[in-house]
């Protein structure tokens, strides 16, 4: 018994140690890090992947890392200094981080369109009609018959939920009041994939990414009822922390990958990506161009949000 | 709605026959983690826990409650706990754990911690106070009696470790927190689960779900095993 | 030489007192045997000697030396042995059992095993070697923890009860090892017993123990001259009767207890008792010249037959008595309820005790 128990436990710690060093050998060889936290869409979608992969392939020394969460979460790492750079999609609350000093500039870097999302049967009537009128009539409809018609939110503090509070306000509803306990209205607190399945099964409405949605499209029955409307704009941007706010951020390696990003090689593995799986690229790369603006059709938007 | 779990079944026996690297990288990774941590929890809790077995001291049954309290943290708080440790603007934030393997097995390790000093207690209380005596009047010394009690309870602390090395790779907050799920580097399977299955993937979510009840199923084998000898 | 000696010894757990002022001494190479009734502290004063408890106060020592349960007993605690009156056994077989003493004291392999086998063959056990100790009978069990600590080759041998709740078979084996120790090993034995006859078959000395020693002696001496009330009762003594003493003529002493004189050739005063032992009573029809002093007439009031003895009770007034006598003179004296009879017995019969 004793032999064989110390036995066990010299080859557990041996395996241990073996596997250990493969976990790490694969990732660590001397190599330095860059940690990235990234929204979900562009990790759902596949796209960063691919990015990462280009991206390590030139530059052999520095060892990507990827943690994936909604924007809210990947702010707060950045202030944290435990990660090295964001990419976000959140205008303004990126302007606010430029503005504290700890990331050092917004890099747009790619964009697409957040699609509102429904059954195909469209019980609210919305095709066709720019965002936020369409919101404006869901919540009239809702609040007709909340089984018909129910819109389904993130409501985590993301990108996405930050800009379906701004289409509501642009709607000209009390988001706090008005939307946020009205029976039709669900927030589901987690990712867009989980997003899209619960509104699928419930067969109610929502907003989420154009990425995210057309990688989803062959596993849900929701149909994208609207966009292309100009205040459903999504600009995906990479900021690096600030050094001197975030000491301990590997500035050189994250500036690299801005670099990357904006490079015609990069820009090129973003305009190509998901065409040949889903027929259609999911973002639009800048390539150069200047960052598209967001035109929200309602005079109640404020100031600061209309200009570039 | 069966057909996700049929069609799981079916990937995940694919996934094992065909070997696939992204998997097994994920399993290994997995194993690791949890396999560390479970040692570290288990040579950190087993002394600990028969430290306070074997001392007599004041708020013993005080905190006896608090660690049995423990069992049933979230590993979520653990996690958020451990992480406000390890971030760069924690206390230990110097040594750049958060987000890697190291970081996850001191997760794991802090989580399951509790469990492993909880039921070595209790194991070494199930062994008869005699044992102790006869170990005595046999000549043993103070630290032999103690290993002599440890031996009589081996097949109750072997299940505590099997219960602590559940909790570990089957947990997915520390796991999410501290790792961050980084693609090669701190992926683990439940943590690939959650992402698969807001990813839409079901079916892969079940192949992995498949394989990590193979994987628990083969280290109870190996503990039991051990413990019968 | 004394191997142990123990100093007003006492045990309290919380107000409750278990040992009360134990002075003990054994010699090396004896076999004392501790005799009391159930619960008279028998087994916390083994422990006591074994170091598994601490004394209230007092002092042991083992060859001249004080010990106590603190650090630092350990060569002493492993010169001493102890088996429990619950049979006890480490998981694993039975050869895992008996090696256990060997095993912490670091002895090698060989050696171990010649040792385990030579114990386990003394007490009859060599075919278990491989059984799983959890699976012995209690008579089994009690053997294999005989072998656990024969192994060790104890200058001290604690014995608790080693023969109660066992089969006769198992009973015999280990009266019979015990009396191989004392004879052969020159081990020192402590052992408790409630069995009379089996501590005064097995014990070169004996002491009665109830919370306190209430006589230390040769087994034949308890049994002939208890000391006291208790001892009496408790080692059977008859024919205790309660009296006043009076220096008599020529050193003896004159006992008066209701209408009975008794003649003691011992020397004592005042409040006292006095016991006959039933067989130094005889009895005769007619009161016959004999050199016995004491002379008294009773009427047979019971006859129990005891198989190889005959005991009577005999009415002689303000007192009953027992006596024994043989089959065949009861038959040849023809005795029947009702007779009425002579009991005869000598001074120096006659037994004092405070």
């Amino acid at each position: 018994m004793n032999n064989r128990l110390l036995a066990a436990v010299i080859i557990l710690i041996v395996v241990l140690l073996g596997v250990g060093t493969y976990v790490y050998s694969g990732a660590m060889d001397g190599k330095e890090v860059l940690v990235v936290a990234t929204t979900t869409s562009l990790e759902d979608t596949g796209l960063l992947e691919e990015i990462e992969a280009a991206f390590e392939a030139k530059y052999p020394n520095i060892d990507m890392q990827v943690i994936s969460g909604g924007t809210g979460i990947a702010i707060e790492y950045g202030k944290n200094g435990d990660v090295d750079i964001i990419l976000v999609h959140d205008k303004t609350r990126e302007e606010e981080l430029i503005e504290d000093g700890i990331g050092t500039k917004r890099n747009p870097f790619a964009y697409n369109y957040f699609y509102i999302v429904g059954p195909s049967s469209d019980p609210a009537g919305i095709k066709g009609m720019d965002a936020s009128e369409a919101f404006e009539k869901i919540q009239e409809e809702g609040e007709k018959d909340p089984e018909a018609v129910e819109f389904i939110s993130r409501g985590d503090d993301s990108g996405t939920h930050s800009r379906e509070k701004k289409i509501w306000k642009a709607a000209g509803l009390d988001y706090n009041n008005t939307v946020q306990n009205a029976p039709w209205y669900v927030e589901s607190g987690k990712g867009m994939g989980d997003t899209l399945t619960i509104a699928d099964e419930k067969q109610a409405y929502t907003i989420s990414d154009s990425g995210t949605f057309l990688a989803f499209k062959d596993k849900i029955s929701l149909e994208a009822l609207i966009t292309e409307s100009p205040d459903l704009l999504n600009v995906y941007s990479a900021i690096p922390m600030n050094p001197d706010k975030v000491p301990t951020t590997n500035n050189d390696a994250a500036n690299k990958l801005v670099e990357f990003l904006l490079s015609s090689e990069g820009q090129k593995i973003i305009a190509e990506f998901g065409v040949e799986e889903y027929g259609q690229n999911l973002f639009t790369a800048l390539n150069g161009g200047p960052e598209p603006t967001a035109l929200f059709s309602s005079f109640l938007v404020g100031q600061s949000e209309l200009a570039a | 709605m069966l057909s996700p779990v049929i069609d799981g079944i079916y990937q995940a026996i694919n996934l094992i026959i065909t070997l696939d690297p992204e998997m097994v990288e994920i399993t290994l990774r997995t194993l690791y983690i949890s396999l560390s941590s479970t040692l570290v929890a288990t040579l950190i809790g087993v002394p600990l826990g028969g430290l306070i077995h074997f001392k007599a001291f004041k708020g013993k049954r005080g905190l006896i409650n608090m660690i049995q309290t423990l069992y049933s943290v979230p590993t979520v708080l653990v996690g958020l706990f451990v992480f406000l440790l390890l971030s760069r603007s924690g206390i230990f934030g110097g040594f750049n754990l958060l987000f890697t393997p190291t970081g996850m097995v001191i997760g794991q390790s802090v989580l399951i911690l509790p469990l492993l000093v909880g039921f070595t207690i209790n194991s070494l209380s199930g062994v008869q106070k005699n044992i102790e005596d006869l170990a005595l009047s046999l000549g043993a010394s103070d630290f032999q009696t103690i290993y002599t009690i440890m031996k009589e309870a081996r097949y109750a602390l072997i299940g505590a470790i099997i219960l602590g090395f559940g909790r570990a790779i089957s947990e997915v907050g520390v796991a999410l927190l501290i790792g961050g799920n980084i693609r090669g580097f701190t992926r683990v399977i439940t943590t690939t689960i959650s992402l698969e299955t807001s990813k839409g993937n079901i079916a892969l979510s079940i192949a992995l779900g498949i394989i990590l009840l193979v994987i628990a199923l083969i280290i109870n084998l190996i503990l039991n095993y051990i413990q019968e000898k | 030489m004394y191997l142990l000696e123990i100093e007003n010894l006492n045990k309290k757990y919380g107000s409750k007192t278990i040992l009360e002022d134990i002075n003990l001494k054994v010699k090396t190479g004896i076999n004392m045997g501790l005799i009391g009734p159930t619960g008279c502290g028998k087994t916390t004063l083994l422990r006591l000697i074994d170091l598994l408890e601490t004394p209230s106060s007092g002092k042991i020592i083992f060859e001249g030396h004080e010990i106590s349960p603190k650090k630092g007993n350990l060569h002493i605690r492993r010169r001493m042995g102890m088996v429990f009156q619950k049979p006890l056994a480490f998981k694993g077989t039975v050869y895992d059992n008996v090696a256990y003493g060997l095993n912490i004291r670091g002895y090698d392999k060989e050696y171990i095993q010649n040792k385990v086998y030579q114990n386990l063959e003394l007490l009859g056990m060599e075919d278990y070697a491989h059984q799983n100790a959890g699976s012995l009978s209690g008579g089994e069990s009690q053997r294999m923890a005989l072998a656990r600590v024969l192994v060790t080759e104890p200058d001290l041998l604690l014995l608790d009860e080693p023969t109660s709740n066992l089969d006769p078979l198992s009973r015999e084996k280990i009266e019979s090892l015990i009396l191989h120790l004392k004879k052969e090993k020159d081990t020192t034995i402590i052992m408790t017993t409630h069995d009379l006859i089996q501590g005064q078959r097995l014990s070169d000395e004996i002491a009665i123990l109830n919370q306190k020693i209430f006589q230390i002696g040769k087994p034949e001496d308890v049994f002939r001259k208890p000391k006291n009330q208790f001892v009496a009762d408790f080692v059977g003594v008859k024919n205790v009767i309660k009296g006043q003493a009076k220096k008599d003529q020529e050193g003896l002493t004159i006992i008066k207890s209701g209408n009975i004189d008794i003649y003691s050739s011992k020397q004592a005063e005042g409040d006292i008792f006095v016991s006959i032992r039933p067989e130094d009573i005889s009895l005769s029809w007619d009161k016959v010249k004999t050199s016995s002093l004491n002379e008294l007439k009773g009427k047979v009031v019971e006859i129990i037959d005891d198989g190889a003895l005959i005991h009577l009770k005999i009415d002689a007034g303000s007192e009953l008595f027992t006596v024994y006598m043989t089959r065949k003179s009861f038959l040849d004296m023809k005795i029947n309820i009702g007779s009425e009879l002579w009991m005869e017995f000598k001074a120096t019969a006659v037994h004092l005790f405070q």
